[in-house]
């Protein structure tokens, strides 16, 4: 007897990594998703704390003596704001999941990252400070 | 669970869209001081203030649902709202930077 033919589905296993589908898994704990939800609002703030910390090196501060320097300085910043809000974004939707389908929650890995870019933008300001 | 409890965690997310207003807010005041007088401010203060109000429409219509249970996950417009206007800050910020 021949198995029963059954359609192709091109889209299983895809994940949809850039929203929360509501037909997935079980609606958790509402704690968890507004703690998710606080933690998404505490990424986005500190991009805006990024992004304002770029345009005040771009304009308020004299110019270094090192060409384009605070341009430079200013684009790290103004871009590791960007990618904190779009990263923010993606990790809310990962661990939003990762609660509806009773998963262990994605790392963090983020974090680290801002840390490093952080770090390096007070070191590369340190230098230009003490060259000039 | 007590219902202090629930209030308290419906509470702390409203602070917490509130708070990030008023980052909006100050980012956007200091996107609108620092700019070049001229075209560039009049393109940067208006990009600033138009993703202040997407951020601002995206708090007021998430205070809502955390106020009536049952508390879901934040609607994808609320969520839209604020990543758009979120987007025209930081184009305007990179106005102003470059």
């Amino acid at each position: 007897m021949r198995a029963a033919t059954r359609p192709i589905d091109l889209t299983a296993g895809v994940e949809r990594g850039w929203r929360v589908d509501p037909d997935e898994g079980t609606e958790p704990d509402y704690r968890y998703t507004l703690a998710n939800e606080r933690t998404f609002l505490a990424y986005v703030r500190t991009a805006l704390g990024l992004l304002a910390g770029g345009v005040a090196v771009r304009q308020l501060i004299e110019p270094f003596d090192v060409t384009a320097a605070t341009t430079a300085l200013a684009l790290l910043s103004v871009g590791a704001s960007i990618v904190l809000v779009g990263g923010g974004y993606l990790r809310w939707v990962a661990v939003q999941r990762a609660a509806r389908r009773g998963e262990p929650l994605p790392a963090a890995r983020l974090v680290p990252l801002v840390a490093v870019v952080i770090a390096g933008l007070a070191v590369i300001t340190f230098v230009l400070i003490a060259v000039a | 669970m007590a219902a202090d409890e629930r209030g308290m965690q419906a509470e702390r997310t409203r602070l917490a869209w509130v708070r990030t207003l008023l980052a909006a807010t100050a980012a956007t005041v200091l996107i609108a001081r620092a700019s070049d007088p001229g075209a560039e401010r009049i393109a940067a203060t208006v990009l600033a203030v138009l993703g202040m109000a997407l951020v601002t429409v995206a708090a007021m219509r998430r205070r809502q649902p955390l106020v009536a249970p049952p508390v879901l996950a934040a609607a994808p417009f609320v969520v839209g709202c604020a990543l758009v206007g979120l987007a025209a800050l930081e184009v305007a910020a990179l106005v102003v930077v470059l």
